[in-house]
């Protein structure tokens, strides 16, 4: 096996920004995610819904991921498992993810270059390719700010394609 | 890229899409006897169809597998029908 | 000079070089323009006979002029001249030419023509060995040549954008439909490949009463304050798919180009038409060029490319060409093709023009054949193609895509009905295509004429090589392509495809829409290969997937690899992996050591019906699987291959958590969900992924559980409450951890997981506890050395595209499970019930000797051998002293102790089979 730890650098420092004209990227922590899954998922949810491309204002909100599927991003405590009842199959997955904030008149132009995103055509998923990455992906507090989640593995590669597209907006 | 229709998310690009098999295959109740052929059949044979298709695929980001109706010469996207309704 | 700088241009003095010798152009030229300008008319050499050549146009059109260009520190090789905006400082050098264009020493060749036609490659050179022959030629061959320095920062950009209307093309008839589209209220994008608008406009006198150059502005400006946008010096290379169009923006010299991926509900074709050659006798001569090209010099750049020209067309456009180029000085001479054959007199130049017995005295020649509609991306988008015998030319018939031509392009040759026609279109309204008042005398290549006339000049392919084409059968539009090589130069054939075709049609006395068009395919022109992949390059081709405590191992000296997609580490410290791998796996075997299982998949089923789900999908039977414990199983194909090990867990009633190979992850959790949702109720399965939430570090060795004494959990883990393959959820620091008795090395083993954001806190304790007692971290490789000593398969290494579970010796799912399960019905097929399948075993050579070589063959027969299988797995087992190996081997479990040979590149040596089992085959330091 070939030792390739110098062909990839250390990981970013977690404070680090991107920062070009009109465009602020930087590191999101949040206090919990959970997956909810069951026929019923998106009414058992109390936390706003978010679709593409509803703006919502709360740092507690429920993303909607399929049609049987949420992810709660700092929602109340769970217990992990299956709820008869409700029908409900819930998974902590808070650290599964990591998550960036990019706001800025030109953060859906840099948006552009990993997705064919359009703010005028809605999709009821958040979840969706950027940058050949899985992300779940909405607006948060205006026009200009987003959000992603991205898998925690994968934080790396996603801050870098956004510094590379960065570069273009100059 | 080609954009396809998953019924709940709506017009994607095709990256985000996997394909699956053919519609319309069903899968031998193995339970019971079943032929060398009959079972060679389910696994090998396909229709390969020109013009008008009906295929399973599935939408990774969101994981729906659903039916894809598309032209196979043209390219052109027919439409996609859902295996499953809305939650309730 | 011949062809020069007439009086009224103005721009900022720039200076270059070409072929060493330098010249000043000013702004807004372009290489060929400056060169002309400076009376430069030979700017490269053809392809194959090395022929001096000269720009035929003005544009994209032009397969001569090849130049590798450099400027500053960036060198590009084969930028066409037509194309090539001059930048100060440019050094610009003929390809295919040395030491000059205008004095290349291989000129010569064109003296061996004869021997040099169509298809020589296959005839010529073929005695005693093409291959004696093919180095030279290749030497020979090629244009350009392409430096090894890198370019710093040369990425192109790549975005994706959306309009209502995209219009292709900035001249009269895209900007009339640009501005009607955009005050329409439609969200309007126009694209234009020169740096300025107007196109074709600048030709004319006036437009619509107007200045040309007033028009185009007027038409510019009030596209924008509609709120459409124009982009220029963009191409637009290729429409794909769904109404795709990919967009190359052109920057600066060396600098990388833009993708533009712009999705329009509707495109505006105005691409416009360009002259076609005229094939006569030496027609390939450097001051032969396209009448729309010389007007285009003139107009644009204030350059008359000769003085005394011959003006020869067969159709109506050519009055305005002879006064426009006469009133800027021009001695014209009007030539009809059509009455008689024409020549050329002269070698680097034109010196004259005879036609029947006359003798024209002329320093350039100007031709036009006719317009041929540029309907490239048309056909890219799958539309159809008419013959209009009118025009003589192929049109825009029918489209699948939303998509229109108007102008030029449409074969609206005039301006009036061109300008209607966009704005209709422009609008939305539907257009029918009006009559023309263009006409021409057919004019098409005469088969059987003598003297050399040209048809594809970049690859010199002449009207005899399409006669010999024809006489060997090579008839298809698509042969006669690939036989003659006609249309595969950098212009692709926009000036050759429509003579080649139409000789073709002539000697076989069929119509010109007989023999058909080839296809069209992007790029139309020549783009870097930058453009298709910009930001996904090298190592972010692919990126690899990293875990929580990466810094924690680059701290101890990890060296970090490549495995099943995440960054690991593979051995740690100094002194290299052949010394530091064994002395991990003797620590590990005599301490401990701590790995970082992290990858590992952590699928959790969950639901009422996940129990019959996952015993579904699984080859061993999980119905009787209780929770708190664990089962190794295999998942197969429906072809009843072994597609992934793993150990799943029941956690619940109806919670199981599948473990599936770190690389396999994706994989298994499509598999997953594909047969929820397929053949299943999905309300009453569901699947979570939650691989990426927990950490996983493995204890392994005798010592293991002293070294987890240190977390002082409050869960009894000896070894009755806590045998191997089974399970508990518990505390450590507040924080909820899973263990799990299951082992990778053979060895008593502790999987400890934990949220990814406390991995640090639990890999420092465990190193913290584990380092006084003699262990440490350790890599994969090492790990893979202790499960090969113990006989553990790696999916994909010690399998392949056959194994089946039974061919690992896992037998009892086959003959007695009892339900159904995914690959099944195959594992009783009659290749699944052949008794010379390849079997897992393992292969021992003596100790002190060398390992085998994976991807030996074990062999049989002495005169033609053959495989009964290969070697997976090979290494020198430090627990053991010995050399190990895994391999594949018909009837291998019925073969135990048998001496067999091995045979490595030429190298026969002798193995025994042994089980594959070598350490421990009793398992009891697993059970500790």
């Amino acid at each position: 096996m070939r030792d390739d730890s110098k062909r990839w650098p250390d990981p970013r420092d977690p404070s680090d920004v991107i920062e070009a004209p009109g465009l602020s990227i930087k590191k999101l922590h949040v206090a919990r995610l959970t997956l909810l899954s069951g026929p019923r998922a998106l009414h058992q949810t109390k936390l706003p819904l978010v679709e593409w491309p509803d703006v919502v204002t709360s740092d507690s909100l429920s993303v909607v991921l399929r049609r049987d599927r949420v992810m709660e991003v700092n929602g109340p405590a769970r217990t992990d498992g299956w709820d008869n009842t409700e029908a409900l199959a819930i998974s902590d997955v808070s650290d599964a993810y990591a998550q960036v904030e990019l706001t800025g008149e030109n953060a859906l132009s840099l948006l552009r270059r990993g997705t064919e995103l359009d703010p005028k055509i809605p999709s009821r998923s958040t979840a969706r390719l950027c940058f050949g990455l899985g992300v779940s992906l909405y607006r948060f507090r205006d026009d200009t700010t987003f959000r992603l989640h991205v898998a925690s593995a994968h934080d790396e590669a996603l801050w870098h394609a956004l510094s590379d597209a960065a570069k273009h907006l100059s | 890229m080609q954009l396809f229709p998953c019924p709940f998310c709506g017009w994607r690009d095709e990256r985000e899409f996997l394909f699956i098999a053919e519609a319309g295959k069903e899968r031998p109740d193995t339970t019971q006897k079943i032929s060398d052929e009959d079972w060679a059949r389910y696994l090998h044979s396909i229709r390969n169809d020109k013009g008008a298709v009906r295929e399973v695929w599935m939408h990774l980001t969101c994981g729906e597998l659903f039916i894809l109706e598309r032209d196979s010469v043209t390219m052109e996207v027919i439409g996609s029908i859902a295996l499953r309704k809305d939650a309730a | 000079m011949t062809s020069h700088r007439v009086p009224g241009a103005s721009g900022a003095p720039l200076k270059f070089t070409f072929d060493g010798k330098s010249y000043t152009g000013m702004e807004g030229d372009t290489l060929a323009s400056a060169l002309l300008a400076n009376g430069v008319r030979v700017m490269g050499r053809s392809f194959k006979y090395h022929r001096p050549r000269g720009p035929w146009s003005a544009w994209v059109d032009d397969p001569n002029a090849i130049m590798t260009v450099r400027k500053g520190a960036v060198e590009l090789p084969n930028c066409p001249a037509t194309t090539t905006y001059l930048e100060n400082g440019m050094k610009a050098q003929a390809v295919n030419a040395y030491p000059s264009a205008a004095f290349d020493i291989k000129g010569g060749l064109d003296l061996f023509h004869r021997w040099l036609g169509a298809g020589f490659y296959y005839k010529t050179f073929i005695w005693p060995n093409w291959h004696l022959f093919e180095p030279a030629i290749r030497k020979m061959a090629g244009l350009g040549h392409v430096t090894d320095k890198v370019l710093d920062g040369y990425s192109a950009d790549q975005i994706h954008d959306s309009c209502e209307v995209l219009i292709i093309g900035g001249g009269p008839a895209g900007l009339a439909a640009a501005r009607a589209a955009a005050e329409a209220g439609l969200n309007a994008c126009l694209v234009e490949d020169h740096k300025s608008l107007g196109g074709g406009a600048l030709l004319e006198q006036t437009i619509e009463g107007h200045a040309p150059t007033e028009w185009v502005a007027a038409h510019a400006q009030a596209i924008t304050e509609a709120g459409g946008r124009i982009f220029t010096h963009a191409t637009a290379y290729g429409i794909y798919d769904h109404q795709l169009v990919a967009i190359i923006e052109h920057g600066s010299f060396g600098t990388a180009p833009r993708l533009r991926r712009m999705r329009a509900d509707r495109i505006v074709l105005a691409t416009g038409a360009l002259d076609r050659p005229i094939t006569f006798t030496n027609n390939d001569r450097p001051g032969i060029m396209s009448v729309t090209g010389a007007c285009t010099y003139l107009a644009q750049h204030k350059v008359l490319v000769g003085r005394q020209i011959a003006l020869v067309s067969n159709n109506s456009y050519a009055d305005a060409a002879e006064a426009m180029l006469s009133d800027a000085g021009a001695e014209i001479t009007r030539i009809d093709p059509t009455v008689g054959p024409i020549k050329a007199i002269g070698l680097k130049t034109p010196v004259a023009l005879t036609q029947h017995d006359r003798t024209h005295p002329v320093d350039t020649i100007l031709a036009s054949g006719g317009q041929t509609p540029l309907v490239h991306l048309w056909r890219h988008a799958g539309g159809k193609l008419t013959w209009c015998d009118a025009r003589q030319a192929f049109l825009p018939d029918s489209n699948p895509m939303n998509m229109v031509a108007v102008g030029a392009a449409n074969g609206t040759f005039e301006m009036e009905p061109a300008l209607e026609e966009a704005r209709t279109v422009g609008k939305g309204d539907p257009s029918e295509r009006a009559e023309t008042q263009y006409h021409l005398t057919p004019l098409w290549p005469s088969p059987g004429s003598e003297g050399r006339q040209w048809i594809d000049f970049q690859h010199d392919v002449t009207l005899k090589d399409i006669e010999l084409a024809a006489r060997e059968n090579y008839v298809s539009v698509e042969h006669l392509k690939r036989y003659t090589t006609l249309g595969m130069a950098s212009d692709q054939g926009k000036t050759s495809n429509m003579a080649g075709l139409a000789a073709m049609a002539t000697i076989q006395n069929r119509s010109i829409p007989e023999v058909g068009t080839t296809t069209f395919r992007p790029p139309f022109v020549p783009v870097p290969i930058e453009i298709y992949h910009g930001h996904h390059k090298g190592k972010h081709w692919h990126p690899v997937k990293r875990l929580a405590l990466e810094s924690e191992h680059r701290a101890a000296g990890a060296a970090l690899g490549e495995y099943g997609g995440w960054l690991r580490p593979a051995w740690y410290g100094t002194g290299g992996m052949a010394a530091r791998v064994p002395d991990e796996v003797r620590m590990a075997r005599a301490s401990a050591g701590i790995f970082d299982a992290s990858p590992l998949g952590k699928i959790e089923v969950t639901g009422p019906d996940a129990e019959a789900f996952v015993n579904f999908i699984y080859y061993n039977t999980i119905t009787t699987l209780a929770p708190g414990r664990i089962r190794y199983g295999f998942m197969l194909s429906e072809g009843g291959v072994v597609y992934d090990d793993g150990v799943v867990a029941r956690l619940g009633p109806e919670r199981f958590l599948i473990s599936c190979s770190s690389s396999h992850v994706d994989g298994v959790r499509t598999h997953l969900e594909a047969w929820r949702q397929d053949g299943n109720d999905p309300d009453r399965i569901f699947v979570h992924d939650t691989t990426q939430h927990w950490a996983t570090i493995t204890v392994t060795g005798p010592i293991a559980r002293d070294i987890m004494a240190a977390l002082d959990l409050q869960t009894d883990i000896s070894k009755d409450a806590l045998p191997h393959m089974s399970f508990i959820e518990t505390i450590w620091q507040d924080t909820p951890v899973r263990i799990a008795r299951v082992s990778f090395s053979g060895d008593l083993s502790f999987e400890v997981s934990i949220r990814r954001s406390r991995a640090q806190d639990l890999w420092q304790a465990l190193m913290k506890a584990g380092t006084p007692l003699g262990a440490g971290s350790l890599g994969l490789e090492a790990m893979a050395v202790m499960r090969a000593e113990k006989g553990y398969i790696m999916i994909g290494k010690d399998t392949d595209g056959e194994t089946m579970p039974h061919d690992l010796g896992c037998t009892a799912p086959r003959d007695k499970k009892s339900t159904a399960f995914v690959g099944d019905r195959s594992l009783h097929m009659a290749v699944a019930n052949d008794p010379d399948r390849k079997q897992l075993v393992g292969l021992s050579v003596a100790a002190g000797d060398a390992m085998l070589a994976i991807g030996s063959h074990v062999v049989v027969g002495a005169i033609r051998q053959r495989s009964l299988g290969y070697v997976t797995s090979s290494y020198v087992s430090p627990t053991l002293e010995r050399p190990i190996a895994l391999a594949l081997v018909e009837k291998g479990a019925s073969r135990m102790g048998e001496t067999v040979n091995v045979w490595h590149l030429g190298e026969t040596r002798e193995a025994v089979i042994s089980s594959p089992v070598f350490f421990d085959p009793d398992g009891e330091r697993l059970h500790a």
